[in-house]
């Protein structure tokens, strides 16, 4: 195995070429609601468990090597080297008493004040800082302006420092309308780093809109202009219906519609939708939803998205995300997860991180189980230096997924019955998702939500040992 | 047995007043009577509401008796800002700001005066729409409206060729968007309105082919309670779902046996017999391919609430088609380009009329023991309109000046009415 070493944060650190990663840290994540919900409590207790069995969770500790032992059991695989994949969740006796909790107890986005604070937040609106780059982050709580709590049910989907210096937050909430729930997209900014805030507006032009966005996808183009790629989502529960899991077991259609703002979130626009007409309507409609926009190094927007036919689709711009080329495939396989897209805002090329799987990976249930890097140096023409982020107990460690199955609708899991438990070392699947990049002085942070689940039909009660794992890289 | 008449040139729906007179709604919300079962028409005249006139935009324009005696109208309306406080201002200058909704009005006095208008759907990203006149009234007195929409699709900067061609005729030569069904209902004739679970599009194949638009539904309430919803789509069949809880939930919308043009269809129940008849662009996929898709019009009957149909008849076939009343497409279902066979400039077509006669947008009524089936009805002599229009067919072309003598816009075409004896469709079952 090859390694190198060198030093990050004063900590040595070595890389192992097949892992890749650099620096990891495991970190017990609060999900929706922030840590007083169900899914809060259940990661508490998580982190109590570990804790208690002699594990610590411990930053920038480096963790290296394979799986070993065809017969590991899962709690082995998670203290070594499975989650090398993912964290550095270590043993008592390996873990340095100086080493402190790094903890990103949020899933969301992230922006640096003026005094080097970084700010987290995420759904809720749920808050927390850390002073000392990451490293370590305040005990999240509820996001309070003009002594009322900023409400929302649903992503952040902006967190972000405009050019002028004004902080912009926008997040959805949902709300009844009627006979069917509606989410909308609400927006607030700060003129002071983010200590207080402006009150509620609605990116959200109608009565009738129905718009959620990826979280983190705002961005502000050089322009100055805001662009949210927030997309309509349709769906037919029918009578009757076989239950499977995910969206591929139901009629499901998302269309993505570009929001822009030229005044810093007062008023918007909205693009028409974007979609993929396959083989110019012959393969049908498929939908196109989560997806990233960015500004490439040459100028245009790109916009990417996953879809249900086991490939992206991609997108240009050259108007600032008013009128759009031809909404295609590319090559880049991945299942019907979401995908992370950002420039690289020191070289200007573009980094993709996504679940990079064949349809067969997908059919078996490890649709998520792969968590993959790629780098772009010709405004997302093409793609280099694949990197495997995560992989799941049960599938091949490969950097570089090419799917010799042409791009097609593939159901989630339908090799698999339900409660079938999955033929592997750790008798379950590790799912890795919703990765996240920030940009953080001279460093990017991936992090990504990660769990283990016995079985494909697992509930998501049943879910274990989830987490925000996470690696910080050097920015070069 | 059959008449041709003209009927005002836009579509809409038409009910029997109290005092024997028809009255029928269009499109631009304008009124018109008949006081001889539909032989001959008044001029149309604006709807009006406080004296002043109600806007009314695009198809979505349709009437109905209600069960308390009242009259029903739905329409598409405008809407200013001011009618959604609260959420989002557009950018200035955005043409998008012209936004419509779906609403209903109710009138008490044979459609003299109306109620303050009810908002049903709408504004949105995604525009909500309808077919016109698909509105329905249930024997339990609840209000079902079929309607569909979405966002908007793109148009996208450089598009590639299709077929070879820049543009082609009709639809699906470009990226349009999916467009999913929602079926919105009220049970207090109109003052609120419920939409029924999920949305409904057409999932080829279990997913497998992925997903076509489910077009302009209609709606009708069969013998057995349950309701049928007919749709078009671009598989070259109609497509169907059923609703077993009077709207709430439907089934997942399935090809029928119906073979048709992405075109519109329109089902109604036959008030005397309980059963439900159609009437379509019956066509083969190879016709459709050629340019003939909305050529032949057709009706059929289903006995047994929807589930199979006879009884086919030829409304309309233009010449040059096949004039069997029932026209079975021996191709599978699948995506068919409508005119894909069909290249500009070919020669004008050796038939009698040196061209095509095209009927499509039907709407049926059921007056007394005659059924009024009315259509746009209009020439061509090519898909392409490669050449030009022989005189004696001129006035049966499209013709974006057609108004009233008021100065109220019509329909740029023309339209048909026929009115047949009920008894023509129940005689001589056989197909």
């Amino acid at each position: 195995m090859c390694q190198v070493a060198f030093c990050l944060r004063g900590k040595r650190v070595r890389i192992d070429h097949d892992t890749t990663f650099v620096e990891t840290r495991e970190i017990p994540a609060i999900h929706s609601g922030g840590p007083s919900s169900a899914a809060g409590r259940r990661q508490t207790e998580c982190y109590k468990r570990l804790t208690s069995r002699g594990l610590r969770y411990e930053g920038g500790l480096t963790i290296m090597g394979r799986e070993r032992s065809h017969c590991m059991q899962r709690r082995d695989f998670l203290k070594t080297a499975g989650l090398a994949t993912g964290g550095a969740l270590v043993s008592g006796t390996q873990a340095r008493a100086d080493h402190h909790l790094e903890a990103l107890p949020l899933s969301g986005a992230m922006f640096r004040r003026q005094n080097g604070q970084i700010v987290l937040m995420g759904r809720g609106v749920n808050f927390s800082v850390s002073d000392n780059g990451g490293q370590s982050w305040s005990t999240p709580k509820p996001l309070v302006s003009d002594g009322e709590a900023v409400r929302a049910d649903g992503d952040v989907v902006g967190l972000l420092r405009l050019a002028s210096g004004k902080v912009v937050l926008s997040y959805v909430r949902s709300r009844q309308d009627g006979t069917r729930r509606r989410q909308g997209i609400f927006l607030r900014t700060s003129a002071d780093d983010g200590h207080t805030w402006s009150g509620e507006s609605t990116l959200t032009p109608f009565p009738d809109d129905d718009l959620s966005a990826l979280h983190a996808s705002m961005v502000q183009l050089r322009s100055g202009r805001l662009v949210l790629p927030a997309y309509a989502r349709y769906s037919h529960d029918y009578p009757g219906r076989p239950r499977g899991l995910g969206s591929t077991w139901l009629p499901e259609y998302r269309i993505t519609v570009i929001l822009a703002s030229d005044d810093e979130g007062r008023t918007w626009q909205y693009s028409p939708g974007l979609h993929l007409w396959k083989d110019l309507g012959h393969g049908g409609l498929v939908g196109c939803g989560e997806a990233n926009v960015v500004e490439t190094k040459d100028g245009r927007l790109m916009m990417l998205a996953s879809t249900t036919n086991m490939r992206m689709v991609s997108s240009y711009s050259s108007d600032g995300g008013e009128t759009w080329s031809y909404v295609d495939l590319n090559d880049l396989s991945t299942s019907d997860a979401p995908l992370r897209l950002v420039r690289n805002p020191q070289t200007d090329d573009l980094l993709l991180v996504w679940n990079q799987v064949t349809a067969r990976e997908h059919r078996d249930g490890f649709g998520r189980g792969r968590l993959s890097m790629a780098v772009s140096r010709d405004s997302g023409e093409t793609w280099d230096d694949f990197t495997s982020l995560a992989t799941s107990p049960g599938m091949e460690r490969v950097a570089r997924v090419v799917d010799t199955e042409p791009p097609g609708f593939v159901r989630e899991g339908e090799n698999m019955s339900p409660g079938q438990v999955p033929d592997n070392a750790m008798g379950g699947i590790v799912c890795s998702t919703r990765p996240n990049v920030s940009f953080l002085e001279g460093e990017v942070l991936i992090d990504y939500r990660r769990w283990f689940i016995p079985n494909l039909w697992a509930s998501e009660s049943e879910r274990q040992e989830i987490t925000q794992a996470v690696h910080v890289l050097p920015t070069a | 047995m059959e008449r041709y008449l003209r009927y005002p040139e836009q579509k809409g729906g038409l009910i029997e007043l109290a005092d024997g007179r028809l009255m029928g709604i269009i499109r631009g919300l304008l009124k018109f009577y008949s006081e001889d079962r539909g032989r001959t028409y008044s001029e149309p005249e604006p709807l009006l509401a406080d004296g002043e006139q109600i806007s009314g935009f695009g198809d979505p324009g349709g009437v109905l008796r209600l069960r308390s005696g009242a009259i029903g109208i739905t329409y598409l309306g405008p809407l200013e800002p001011e009618d959604f406080p609260g959420f989002g201002p557009l950018a200035p200058g955005r043409s998008s700001e012209k936004q419509r909704a779906l609403y209903f009005r109710k009138s008490t006095d044979e459609g003299q005066t109306w109620s303050p208008a009810q908002r049903v759907a709408g504004p949105g990203v995604a525009q909500s729409y309808s077919l016109h006149d698909t509105i329905i009234c249930l024997q339990n007195g609840r209000l079902v409206w079929p309607c569909y929409g979405g966002v908007r699709g793109y148009r996208p900067t450089n598009p590639p060729k299709v077929e070879g061609l820049e543009r082609g005729i009709g639809h699906l030569w470009y990226t349009e968007a999916l467009s999913p069904t929602k079926i919105y209902y009220s049970d207090d004739e109109g003052k609120t309105w419920s939409v029924s679970d999920g949305d409904l599009m057409l999932w080829l194949d279990g997913g497998q082919g992925n997903l076509d638009a489910l077009h302009e539904p209609t709606v009708a309430e069969a013998k057995d309670g349950r309701l049928v919803l007919l749709a078009r789509c671009g598989q070259m069949r109609v497509v169907q779902s059923f609703s077993y809880d009077q709207g709430k939930t439907w089934t997942l919308p399935e090809l029928s046996e119906l073979n048709s043009a992405n075109a519109p269809i329109r089902v109604r129940r036959i008030p005397t017999t309980g059963d439900l008849m159609v009437v379509w662009n019956q066509v083969t996929a190879e016709e459709h391919r050629s340019g003939y898709g909305r050529y032949r019009l057709s009706a059929a009957i289903s006995k047994d609430s929807g589930q199979t149909w006879t009884n086919f008849r030829n409304i309309h076939v233009s010449p040059g088609l096949n004039e069997s009343p029932r026209v079975s497409d021996s191709e599978a279902a699948g995506f068919v380009r409508p005119g894909s066979n069909a290249k500009p400039g070919a020669p004008m077509p050796d038939n009698p009329v040196q061209g095509y006669l095209r009927a499509s947008y039907a709407n049926l009524f059921f007056v007394g023991d005659e059924v009024l089936i009315e259509h746009d009805y209009w020439y061509q002599t090519d898909p392409f309109h490669s050449h030009e229009v022989p005189e004696r067919w001129k006035h049966l072309t499209k013709d974006r000046n057609r108004q009233t003598s008021t100065g109220h816009k019509l329909s740029s075409l023309p339209r048909k009415l026929h009115i047949l004896p009920l008894s023509w469709f129940y005689t001589d079952c056989s197909p």
